[in-house]
């Protein structure tokens, strides 16, 4: 579903945060992509959401291509995918509702399945009843369950999450990656970047490591 | 985009956080708008004036002295045969004075002192409104001139053309006000956009991640600059009705737009501050790689 051939990220800058990664990673796998800050872990993660795109090799998401992909394509792109920000990219002032609902929104989704859609990935990270609250009423650990919310919302086929226990103490992140493990029981294909390498050896899975840049996979 | 209930909200979130810019616009807005249909009314109005002269255009053959009654006939025999001729009046030296003293009124006194008639005798020639253009109306003159016994034509058309030159020149200032309307529109329109889409920078960076398309997103700030320029054409046309108004009270026979024209007014100025908001999002959204 992801693979990357050769791909390097040099930023214009001059900072190389990727070079000559390969590897692929089918439906329905659970991968961490762990590393030390600074590793490259989301630049990888933005390469497949095509935030940002190789200085070489490329990159192919489903049926997309990094090297022919047009712009008008990058929507429908995004739309198969979920996404949990590093910096959750909520947008504050709008309701927890609202800030699901968007994701639906965009889609030109019906009100029915809208409304279904949204209260059902609400209930999923238990936030139903702050639905009606500002997302900047929301403690760090809610706006991270409403970041994953936002990004289940549309049935995705691959969630992306990147550092979704940043700020969070060891209880709450624990709840994180096990609502990350039930998402990926339920069918959907999960990419977690993380430098939080005792939460890895408690999960079981597939590793790919990342550091300076340099992709190695463990065994 | 189709989902219109979200679209019109962000439309007015987007102009009360741009507030005063999004005010300031309407009001450059209707300024220009109300311009240029002070402009058009006195266009309008001026073609009215001609279109009034123009049907009263008459032609005069002023005729030798004394000619004899039979050739009178003849001549206007002559005259009938002229293609664009609808009538011919034959007015003698006596009907000539005797308007002429109806027109000075108190004053007639002054021609008592005069010893003999000094107007002379003349045809009043009325022509078919398609023979009233300049040049056709000069042509009818030349082959008035040419009968046997007429002495002098007068046209009176040469008011006419004036006006017509007159009309000529409010046009191309029209065009002109047109085109400053044109661009104070799309200016204003385009900075109170501008602004809409910094203050919502965050909001766009947003939608774009979870996948909506520049025409979603687009389209709050089209609604947002089409209220504007509906909002700024609504209010000139009012200031241009109390113009009107205004104007009607010492000019009675003052007119206003045309129900089509006013219609095509505000048409316009609502079109153009979509057109406006177009333009300054063209450029705005143009980020590489749609990211
Ligand atoms: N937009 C950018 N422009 C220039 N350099 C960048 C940009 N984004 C990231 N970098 C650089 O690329 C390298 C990798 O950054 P990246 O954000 O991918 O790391 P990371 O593994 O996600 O780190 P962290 O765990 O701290 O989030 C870093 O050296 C960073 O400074
Ligand atoms: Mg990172």
């Amino acid at each position: 579903m992801i693979s990357f051939y050769d791909v390097g990220k040099a930023y214009r800058t001059g900072t190389v945060a990727v070079e000559r990664a390969s590897f692929r990673i089918g439906r329905n796998e659970f991968v961490f992509l762990v590393g030390p800050s600074g590793a490259g872990k989301s630049t990888v993660l933005k390469l497949i959401y095509m935030e940002e795109f190789p200085t070489a090799g490329r990159v192919v998401v489903g049926k997309i291509a990094s090297d022919r992909v047009k712009p008008r394509q990058i929507p429908h792109l995004r739309r198969k995918l979920g996404v949990v920000y590093q910096d959750f990219r909520l947008l504050k002032d709008w309701t927890a509702y609202e800030n699901v609902a968007i994701a639906l929104r965009v889609t030109g989704a019906s009100r029915k399945r809208l409304k279904k859609r949204t209260l059902a990935s609400l209930a999923r990270v238990g936030l139903v009843h702050k639905s009606g609250e500002r997302a900047w009423q929301l403690s760090g650990g809610e706006q991270q369950r409403l970041a994953i919310a936002r990004a289940i919302a549309n049935e995705p086929i691959l969630v992306l999450a990147d550092e979704p226990t940043g700020n969070l103490d060891p209880e709450t992140s624990l709840g994180i990656f096990h609502l990350l493990r039930d998402i990926h029981l339920a069918g959907t294909a999960v990419l977690v970047a993380t430098h939080d390498a005792e939460m890895v050896k408690r999960f079981a899975g597939r590793v790919i490591r990342i550091d300076g840049g340099k992709l190695s996979e463990d065994i | 985009m189709g989902d219109i209930g979200f679209s019109l909200r962000e439309a007015f979130v987007g102009m009360r956080r741009s507030g005063l810019t999004a005010l300031a616009a309407v009001v450059v807005m209707s300024l220009s708008f109300l311009m240029l249909g002070l402009f058009m009314l006195l266009t309008v109005n001026l073609r009215h004036a001609v279109h009034l002269a123009q049907a009263r255009v008459e032609i005069a053959a002023y005729v030798e002295e004394n000619v004899a009654p039979d050739r009178v006939m003849a001549m206007a025999d002559s005259l009938r045969q002229i293609p664009g001729i609808r009538s011919v009046e034959w007015i003698s030296k006596e009907d000539a004075l005797e308007r002429f003293t109806e027109e000075l009124g108190d004053d007639a006194a002054l021609l008592e002192s005069l010893e003999a008639n000094p107007l002379p005798a003349s045809f009043e020639i009325a022509i078919y409104d398609d023979y009233k253009t300049e040049g056709r109306v000069s042509s009818l003159a030349e082959q008035i001139r040419s009968v046997d016994g007429v002495e002098d034509v007068d046209s009176g058309l040469t008011w006419v053309a004036q006006l017509n030159r007159g009309i000529a020149v409010v046009a191309v200032l029209d065009l002109g006000f047109g085109l400053i309307v044109v661009f104070a529109t799309v200016v204003s329109v385009g900075s109170a956009i501008k602004l809409a889409l910094l203050s919502r920078r965050e909001t766009i960076q947003v939608l774009k991640l979870v996948g909506a398309t520049k025409g979603f997103i687009r389209t709050p700030f089209l609604i947002e600059g089409v209220i504007q320029g509906a909002a700024a054409a609504g209010i000139a046309a009012l200031l241009l009705w109390g113009s009107y108004r205004f104007a009607v009270s010492f000019l009675p026979d003052f007119r206003f737009l045309s129900h089509f024209s006013l219609v095509l007014f505000v048409v316009l100025g609502t079109a153009l501050g979509g057109i406006g908001a177009m333009v300054s999002l063209r450029g705005l959204l143009k980020e590489k790689a749609w990211g």
